[in-house]
């Protein structure tokens, strides 16, 4: 599904990634984590077209992401730290854009917005940040698309709503689908994501299936020592 | 093809953005339907005054210029607001709709339906009050020079160099990128045709003691008063604006700008 193989990026001359390689597949939901500043959210940019590496070679869905063609931006859908919404409901939201994704299905977005506990009539301008970031979280799952990224999807959520959260999406989970979440706060992931990938110094150091662990260690990994530990290895 | 532009697609796209935007096309077309208004209160006043001279016609096409000029620079900076708002740009970005969907939408707004909706709100209103003007003065001369309208290349640089100009201001100079670009614009003009134009004279013509350079539009034939001792020199000088040069202007300019904006689309990162 996402295959990078020796990629190359900065913004400045400074290199961000330096020969990071990646391999993602269908099938399972990916945690990435990573210090403050260490290209997460670059790198999810990086799958979905937003920027272009230096070199390397990158493929995502079958497709070169750079060229940002319609046929791959509808197979994807990007949940961003900051969402902008325009200045609608999110009944009339789900008119205007899901239009645009081949299988979004309205009813079941409209479940997540009541699972959250979202106003669908409500103006956006009037909704807390947080809730506008549910209506993104549930747009994207609605969206059935094979590709979700997360960047930071339970920042602004309060604790209910991340149970619900962890809920929704291993409720949307399917074998055709994968969902990256870049997260900080690893311990909303808890319970969620069955692989790990750490992103340290430009470099994927550490990509593991926590089930595979989990069986090795007779118990459910804890990610934030697992997080420490490989970081401090390295 | 089907990722560069598809019918069905881009209808989704101009639904969206016009539910989107309504409130903003409406208010311009108010904006327009203002200045068309005063326009017809200062016409009117002129021919009712005592300085009204039977022999000027009334004026009623320049403020049709006036209209869709600034209509069609605003409505392209307006179009790509987007570009000027890094979350903004991301959602534009991320949704499925190629790059050239995107410029067509804003083209064709910013150029064709603003024109024609100037122009449909001009004629309108003009065919409301001008019986007015006839029931008071029947002898009224109204000046239809259309040939200015038709022949005047300077009409398309207008507007398809200024939309052109001001969509890779809208896609380039962030916010406040209207402002930034007219600066631009007025500052390059000041440099090019002030002190460009006099220096290269000056040193065309070293001993000119006195240099009295034209107005500073390239499209307008440059004549040239060089009073020195030897007497006082006057010529047309010859400008790509003349002849088949034109079509760089009409043609070529608006085109590489348009060119240059969509790579600009195309290319953009966030």
């Amino acid at each position: 599904m996402i295959q990078f193989d020796s990629i190359q990026f900065g913004y400045t001359s400074q290199k961000l990634f330096g020969d990071l390689t990646l391999h993602v597949e269908a099938g399972h939901i990916y945690g990435l984590l990573g210090e403050n500043g260490a290209g997460k959210t670059t790198l999810l940019k990086m799958i979905a077209g937003l920027v272009f590496p230096k070199s390397g070679h990158c493929s995502v869905l079958n497709y070169e992401p750079r060229h940002r063609k319609p046929s791959f931006m509808s197979q994807l859908y990007f949940v961003a730290d900051e969402p902008y919404l325009p200045h609608t409901t999110a009944v009339r939201y789900a008119d205007t854009y899901g239009v645009f994704y081949p299988n979004f299905d309205k009813s079941l977005y409209l479940d997540y917005l009541k699972e959250f506990q979202v106003p669908a009539e409500q103006v956006f301008s009037k909704l807390s940040f947080g809730q506008r970031k549910k209506v993104v979280i549930s747009f994207a799952l609605a969206t059935k698309v094979p590709l979700v990224l997360m960047d930071e999807p339970t920042n602004g959520l309060d604790i209910p709503s991340k149970s619900t959260f962890r809920k929704l999406v291993a409720g949307a989970m399917t074998d055709e689908r994968c969902i990256v979440i870049s997260t900080h706060q690893v311990r909303d992931l808890d319970s969620l994501i069955d692989w790990v990938i750490l992103l340290h110094n430009g470099k994927i150091i550490y990509q593991e299936d926590l089930n595979v662990l989990a069986e090795k260690a007779t118990a459910q990994p804890n990610l934030e020592m697992l997080f420490q530990e490989v970081i401090q290895n390295h | 093809m089907k990722d560069t532009f598809n019918l069905r697609r881009f209808g989704l796209y101009v639904r969206k953005e016009f539910s989107e935007n309504w409130k903003a096309y409406a208010l311009s077309l108010v904006g327009v339907s203002a200045i068309l208004g005063y326009n017809i209160y200062q016409e009117w006043n002129y021919v009712h005054s005592n300085l009204y001279n039977k022999k000027y016609p009334l004026e009623i096409y320049s403020y049709l210029l006036i209209t869709m000029g600034p209509m069609t620079w605003i409505a392209s900076s307006y179009l790509l607001k987007s570009f000027s708002n890094r979350q903004q740009t991301f959602a534009t970005l991320t949704l499925p709709v190629s790059s050239f969907e995107l410029f067509l939408y804003t083209w064709v707004i910013a150029v064709p339906f603003a024109t024609v909706s100037c122009y449909t709100l001009w004629k309108i209103a003009w065919s409301i009050f001008l019986p007015y003007f006839l029931n008071d003065i029947p002898d009224l001369l109204i000046g239809n020079d259309s040939n200015y309208w038709t022949g005047n290349p300077y009409i398309s640089v207008f507007l398809l160099g200024g939309s052109a100009v001001f969509m890779w201001g809208a896609v380039t100079l962030g916010r406040l990128n209207f402002l930034k670009t007219l600066a631009i614009l007025i500052a390059v003009g000041l440099l090019l045709f002030e002190w460009g134009a006099n220096h290269l004279l000056e040193a065309i013509f070293p001993n000119a003691y006195h240099i009295r350079p034209p107005a500073p539009a390239p499209w307008i034939p440059q004549k040239i008063t060089i009073e020195s001792s030897k007497g006082v020199f006057s010529n047309d000088i010859h400008s790509t604006f003349e002849g088949v040069y034109q079509f760089w202007w009409v043609f070529c300019v608006p085109l590489l700008l348009y060119t240059i904006t969509f790579l600009k689309i195309k290319e953009k990162e966030v």
